[in-house]
């Protein structure tokens, strides 16, 4: 009974110690970096990948999971991992860094907005746009609420206002497209090779070939299929075993 | 069974709408059951006031080949108003046997999802169909037919090669008035794939002596197996002139139908059937390069560059065009260079229509894409189709393109083909690991407190605005500026007397006396110095003061005159007493506003 009773002690007490720290989030991210160090890429995201199993959703474990899927040479998951990890945190640096590295590995190349619309989306990230757009939000409304009180007309005040104006407009429509332009369901092609059809069936024509890491526009989803707009215009249909969502 | 079938055949007969504002969306197949070998028409028909039509697609073609087969639009005004119907021709060839459903065919527009039923076919092993002949006419029939109306169907070629043109005419021959325009049936052309021609114009033609008016259709057929192939009867229906029974009748008929019909009759004719011979392509000199291309073509191959480097590709872009089937153009077959991966980059087709000739091009986008740094040679692309009316394979063969490549094979990374240069200069590998695995939540960029900070600058703008306005309003009406400043000063003013109670009398009630009428003066905004008593109890009465309020302020101001002119030296406690009444009187005059 004695026996019995110390085994139950030590089971209650130890076992959950253990499930604790093997589940521990930051304990196992500690370890699957360690791993990665190690150049254990494959145990690496294997542990990553348990980690976003158990429904953890940070820029840092996509990020990590990006660069150990790149060391594997898996560069359409690589893409597709920084892709989300700059989905939660636009405007990292080192995301956006990795990502013009990664980039330069995928065959497939082509910038996925169209024109008007890439200038503001590649010259700064959503986070400059908003926080730049921010401030000069508050600089104008500050101006128009000193020339409101004191109402002054003041050159320095009338030119001050015309400028962060037209700062601002700038700003807040660089804002707004890159903000739009982040809702817009993206997806990458995680096969090596992908057949690019022209419906949403085997029997159709193939376009073209894609390859791993390209990016493209989902237009529609369908089950077994997402209809896509390719960075060259394309529009076609891409297997959904062959690509991943954003 | 008879019954059945023509209840299939209205239910076929009835296409599947698709009404949204305006808008009808239709699908219909030209048959229900076929066999393998057999080909299917599906045709969708959009009509409503839609000036750009997008291609429809179709969701599940299940086990069929699809090939587009034309779109043909028409445009009507009727009393203003603009409508288009436009079809949408597809050609489907089974695969498997077995009951299938094709579509729903969708289409969007203007952000509006229109959507047809899907069709259901079956389809059945070859020869399960027994052919339907057409019922043997009458002597009478024929030489009547012969005599007033009749269809005639011919090819320009009764035997020509697996997948070389033939032309199929049909001319429907009329001496007669019609009464309705005659309604045609194409024939079944299993074991072809098919075009339709242009529609060709009307025109006279005698024949035994006799002029007769002739409508011609035309249709280009490329048989897609070798062996005997058959196209069946093109059917003419239509109502004729039949002066015998106008006047042959009952006019005591009473069957409405019949009465309104007198003197017409409907009339169904049929061509031959004919046989087309296909021949097999030779065999014994086909090229390795043969894809399958018959007819006439010529070929461009253009390379995009002629120095690259590794991993960047080179492309190829391959115009082949022509007469003949340029369905049966596929990529051109290309050996993979050694340190080279080839891929399809792009393909497009383009089908034109020559009087009675089907041709155009297809245009193939072929990438190279360099694995190593060095000079190469890339073979000339060829293409090779066979030339029906050469009886021969024709090879054409492009340039070969002399490629340098320049770069490195390894990097940092371990990757092969990224040159140094190319890279970031700022960064030849990837940056470090995150140590930390952060928060869950995301950017702050689209959180509520983003959203919350956006509003401050608006709240104070707002605050800015209403407390200018309130203060316009003080400068610019001075009653309200009087009135409100009022309060503020009788308080200051009663504590300052409060202060005061070592003062003398005289002077003690003096600026009593002196506060109660500035106040008095603000409060109802007049000219407070000089004012008598009469004066001021005219001013209480004509704002409506209370009774007992105004003798209260009465007594206070009688009081102070007192102290200050008749030498009476009132008692702490008095002065106490008279400053408490003093603001106990102002306080409800202020209650009151």
């Amino acid at each position: 009974m004695k026996k019995l009773l110390t085994l139950v002690t030590v089971f209650l007490f130890t076992v959950p110690a253990v499930w604790g720290q093997e589940n521990d989030p930051k304990k196992l991210f500690a370890e699957a970096n360690r791993l990665y160090d190690a150049q254990n890429y494959p145990g690496a995201i294997q542990l990553y990948e348990q980690l976003a199993g158990q429904g953890v959703r940070t820029p840092a474990l996509y990020y990590n999971l990006a660069s150990a899927h790149f060391k594997t040479k898996a560069i359409g998951q690589s893409v597709l991992y920084l892709l989300r990890a700059q989905k939660l945190s636009p405007g990292d640096d080192d995301i956006e860094g990795n990502l013009r590295f990664v980039s330069q590995f995928t065959i497939d190349k082509g910038t996925l907005s169209s024109p008007p619309l890439a200038f503001f989306t590649e010259l700064f990230p959503l986070g400059t746009w908003a926080l730049w757009g921010t401030v000069c939000y508050f600089l104008f409304t500050g101006i128009i609420a000193l020339r409101i009180w004191f109402k002054s007309r003041a050159f320095l005040l009338r030119w001050g206002t015309w400028l962060v104006g037209i700062l601002l407009g700038v700003f807040a429509l660089g804002f707004y497209l890159s903000w739009s332009w982040s809702k817009v369901p993206k997806g990458v092609l995680i096969a090596r090779e992908a057949p690019v059809k022209s419906g949403p069936g085997d029997d159709f024509v193939t376009q073209l070939l894609g390859h791993e890491g390209l990016t493209f526009q989902i237009l529609e989803e369908r089950e077994d299929y997402f209809e896509v707009l390719l960075p060259n215009g394309v529009k076609g249909w891409v297997k959904k075993e062959e690509a991943a969502k954003v | 069974m008879k019954k059945a079938f023509f209840l299939a055949a209205v239910l076929l007969a009835i296409p599947v709408w698709t009404v949204a504002q305006g808008l009808s969306f239709s699908a219909s197949v030209d048959k229900d059951r076929l066999e393998i070998g057999d080909q299917l028409t599906l045709t969708l028909v959009i009509t409503g006031n839609v000036q750009k039509i997008p291609e429809p697609k179709i969701r599940n073609v299940g086990d069929f080949a699809l090939y587009a087969s034309g779109r043909s639009q028409n445009i009507t005004f009727v009393n203003g108003v603009v409508t288009s119907t436009t079809q949408f021709n597809f050609v489907l060839v089974p695969k498997k046997v077995g009951t299938f459903k094709i579509g729903p065919a969708e289409l969007e527009i203007d952000g509006k999802l229109l959507q047809t039923m899907p069709q259901t076919v079956t389809i059945l092993p070859s020869g399960s169909i027994p052919k339907q002949r057409a019922p043997v006419p009458t002597e009478a029939q024929v030489r009547e037919g012969l005599k007033d109306i009749f269809v005639t169907a011919s090819v320009d070629k009764s035997k020509v090669y697996v997948s070389e043109q033939v032309t199929y005419t049909v001319k429907f021959y009329q001496a007669v008035r019609l009464f309705d325009n005659p309604e045609y049936y194409p024939p079944t052309v299993t074991g072809f794939w098919k075009e339709d021609l242009p529609p060709q114009t009307s025109r006279y033609e005698t024949v035994g002596g006799r002029r007769y008016l002739v409508s011609e259709v035309k249709m280009a057929l490329f048989p897609t197996a070798a062996g005997k192939q058959t196209i069946g009867e093109a059917t003419v229906k239509c109502k004729v002139e039949d002066l015998d029974a106008l006047f042959d009748r009952d006019p005591f008929n009473v069957d409405l139908n019949q009465f309104f019909n007198r003197g017409m009759r409907e009339r169904v004719l049929r061509s031959n059937p004919i046989n087309v011979e296909a021949l097999p392509l030779p065999e014994g000199n086909q090229p390795d390069d043969f894809t399958g291309a018959v007819g006439q073509f010529q070929m461009k191959a253009e390379w995009n560059k002629t120095a690259t480097q590794v991993n960047e590709p080179v492309t190829a872009k391959i115009t082949i065009w022509g007469t003949g089937n340029v369905k049966s153009i596929a990529e051109p077959k290309v050996s993979t260079p050694q340190n080279f991966r080839v891929f399809l980059a792009g393909s497009s087709e383009r089908l034109t229509r020559e009087g009675t000739r089907i041709g155009g091009g297809k245009t193939f986008e072929l990438s190279f894409v360099p694995r190593e740094p060095g000079s190469f040679s890339l073979p000339p692309i060829t293409f090779s189709y066979f030339d029906p009316a050469k009886r021969r394979y024709v090879s054409l063969k492009g340039q070969p393109l002399h490629l340098t490549v320049t770069g490195t094979r390894e990097l940092a990374g371990g990757y092969s083909g990224i040159t140094q240069k190319e890279l970031d200069v700022k960064q030849t590998d990837l940056r470090y690991l995150k140590k930390e695995l952060g928060d869950e939540h995301g950017s702050f960029v689209g959180s509520p407190g983003f959203w919350a900070l956006q509003t401050l600058p608006v709240l104070l703008l707002g605050a800015t605005m209403l407390m200018r306005r309130v203060r316009d309003r003080e400068e610019s009406d001075v009653s309200y500026f009087r009135s409100k400043r009022a309060s503020k000063m009788v308080k200051k003013g009663l504590k300052e007397i409060r202060a005061a109670s070592q003062l003398p009398p005289a002077e003690y009630f003096g600026r009593l006396h002196k506060m109660l009428l500035e106040y008095l003066g603000d409060r109802f905004n007049v000219a407070s110095w000089g004012m008598t008593r009469g004066e001021i109890e005219v001013l209480l009465n004509s704002n409506r003061v209370a009774e007992e309020h105004k003798v209260s302020l009465l007594e206070l101001l009688d009081l102070a005159d007192r102290a200050r002119f008749s030498g009476w030296q009132p008692s702490l406690a008095e002065r106490e007493e008279a400053l408490a009444k003093a603001e106990r009187v102002i306080r409800t005059l202020e209650g009151s506003r």
